[in-house]
């Protein structure tokens, strides 16, 4: 898959390079909204066995 | 910045970061597939070390597979006292002996391979394996003989027999020599000019897991030589709420180094895979050092319900410091996808937001174990983390079956099996051998990820009806008062035990694969490795 040698690409990983990367920015996305989802979950489900008066 | 050249000054040579002339005195190959020099003292020690794990991988998985059964309430299949100690054969087998023989062949590799050099010292790894593999046999032979059936925490003042505590000890010490030796070896190869500019990432993030491993590995020996001294009747008893806050300084972070040393992984196997690059060197190495300062902290979410420790106390380090730690995994949860993406995207893959997803890849083991290791983490084993190490959460969840719902999402699909995929690229490069039957290779990741998080979210769901974690009966058979469990976790348990025989599935293909690659696989020396 990779046509470029391990030892080459690991020699050149400091050069700076433009990149977009739009797939990754979605999916990280995703993780939030699906982060914030579980998080209020479980706090509405700790209000629900502990009330506060 | 270098000043502006003056006229009639001779111009001076940019010096380009990469590999310059190496130290092996001729103990040296070129890798034919990556073109990496491998040493090749490191490379028997690498070797080793790789063996002893899977060893400790396969006791624990075959434990692993017995313990899903007993917990599965219909199979319900060993007696209490085998569950209890093979409870604590399964923490250490996989949490402890697993990872680390793997991890310091890691260090190995990443302190000679990538960075051109000789090992740091030959004895020193003899002495440090010796003692690993004393260690863990001594533990081993007192878990299996019903000597110490005091879980993976063995909590005073439930007292094991002293061999056990030995064993921790040299185990721990023998792995100390392991790190200490990959600090000599990056000594000698900045004193031999063996490279040029910054280290690699990989070798950064290897430094950050080696720097936890020291923080961890001193807190195990100030909990563990006083705890076998009581245990030999030459001292006192250790306080237990010392003994608690102290051990999980070793316990939890030592899943601390694993999460350092599988980030590195990833960013190896992204490299290896599809010649991924990091996208920002200065943020994926500030992600690291975030981890070196603050990931230990974290240990603190396993006290949150523990009277021992005041509220300022829990509140700061598990709603504040520990945030910083979760940052960096967001960090390296997106560099390390995004570098895959901007690598397939510069190969042409870019139709739409993920034409490059659909065109990884997937039929490579390396690939596909790297790449779910990472959803799993993050996605399973990260949100449910954050979540439970809330102090307010926390008390719903604390001791349920949540926790190792969580924990196996981040040490099994997470860790394990990027370890599994490195494996894919370890015994072909390293040990020279190809993988036997390919298709089954190639599918094993999917099976052991499908066990895992069928296994994860049923725990999960479990632990929310409120069923306890390690506890070998449901019913609480024989208690004083009746306790019920809605069905629905009763249903939720038979689904945890066929996730963990779907699990054992993947793993024991894994270990087959690998045993069978290793001592009976057909040799590529002198040519590249198959491709997958």
């Amino acid at each position: 898959m990779s046509d470029e040698k391990a030892a080459e690409v690991i020699a050149s990983e400091h050069e700076h390079e433009d990149h977009k990367t739009p797939g990754t920015m979605v999916l990280v996305l995703i993780l939030l909204a699906s982060f914030a989802i579980y998080y209020f979950a479980n706090w509405k489900a700790l209000a629900d066995v502990w009330h506060v008066r | 910045m270098r000043a502006p050249a003056l006229e009639g000054d001779l111009p001076v040579p940019e010096e380009k970061p990469g590999f310059l002339k190496g130290n092996h005195a001729g103990a040296v190959r070129t890798c034919d597939t990556t073109g990496l020099p491998v040493c090749l003292e490191a490379q028997k020690f690498i070797q080793l070390n790789a063996v002893m794990a899977v060893v400790a991988l396969l006791i624990g998985g075959v434990v692993a597979l017995l313990l899903g059964l007993t917990r599965w309430p219909s199979v319900h299949l060993l007696p209490s006292e085998w569950y209890y100690r093979l409870l604590t054969a399964h923490g250490f087998n996989m949490l402890i002996f697993w990872m680390i023989f793997m991890e310091i062949g890691i260090l190995y590799f990443a302190g000679t391979t990538l960075l051109n050099s000789r090992l740091g010292s030959k004895a020193l790894a003899w002495l440090s394996f010796g003692l690993m593999v004393t260690g863990a046999v001594t533990v081993e032979a007192m878990v299996f003989a019903g000597k110490a059936d005091v879980l993976l925490t063995s909590y005073v003042p439930i007292k094991a027999h002293p061999a056990f505590y030995l064993g921790i000890i040299l185990f721990a010490v023998g792995a100390l020599v392991g790190v200490i030796n990959f600090f000599l070896t990056i000594y000698i190869a900045k004193r031999d000019k063996t490279y040029a500019g910054s280290v690699p990432l990989v070798v950064f993030g290897a430094i950050a897991a080696a720097i936890i491993a020291v923080v961890t590995l001193l807190h195990g020996a100030l909990v563990m030589i006083p705890t076998f001294t009581w245990s030999m009747g030459w001292t006192e008893m250790p306080d237990p709420a010392w003994y608690r806050l102290v051990w999980w300084g070793l316990g939890h972070s030592s899943q601390q180094i694993n999460v350092a040393a599988m980030v590195s992984c990833w960013y190896l196997l992204g490299t290896l895979t599809v010649g991924a690059k990091p996208l920002n060197q200065a943020v994926c190495r500030g992600a690291f050092v975030l981890y070196i300062l603050f990931i230990n902290l974290a240990s603190a979410h396993h006290l949150l319900v523990d009277p021992g420790v005041g509220a300022g106390w829990k509140i700061w380090n598990t709603s504040y410091a520990m945030y910083l730690a979760v940052l960096a995994s967001m960090i390296h949860g997106f560099t390390v996808p995004a570098s895959v993406e901007h690598a397939l995207r510069k190969k042409g893959f870019n139709k739409g937001l993920f034409g490059w997803l659909f065109a990884a890849p997937w039929k490579n083991p390396g690939f596909s174990a790297f790449f779910l290791s990472l959803v799993i983490f993050g996605f399973l084993g990260g949100i449910t983390g954050v979540t439970l190490g809330t102090q307010q959460i926390n008390i719903i969840a604390h001791n349920t079956l949540r926790i190792p719902g969580h924990f196996h999402a981040t040490v099994a699909g997470g860790a394990t099996l990027c370890f599994m995929g490195l494996a894919y690229y370890v015994v072909p490069l390293i040990f020279r051998k190809e993988y036997p039957l390919k298709a089954l290779a190639r599918l094993q990741p999917y099976l052991f990820a499908a066990g895992i998080v069928t296994m994860a979210i049923s725990m999960s769901f479990a632990g929310s009806y409120g069923v306890p974690r390690r506890h070998w009966d449901l019913e609480f058979t024989g208690s004083q008062f009746a306790v019920g469990f809605d069905s629905a976790a009763h249903f939720m348990m038979g689904i945890v035990g066929v996730g963990a025989t779907l699990a054992f599935t993947g793993l024991i293909i894994f270990v087959l694969l690998t045993v069978w690659a290793v001592f009976f696989g057909k040799s590529n020396a002198g040519k590249p490795m198959e491709s997958w």
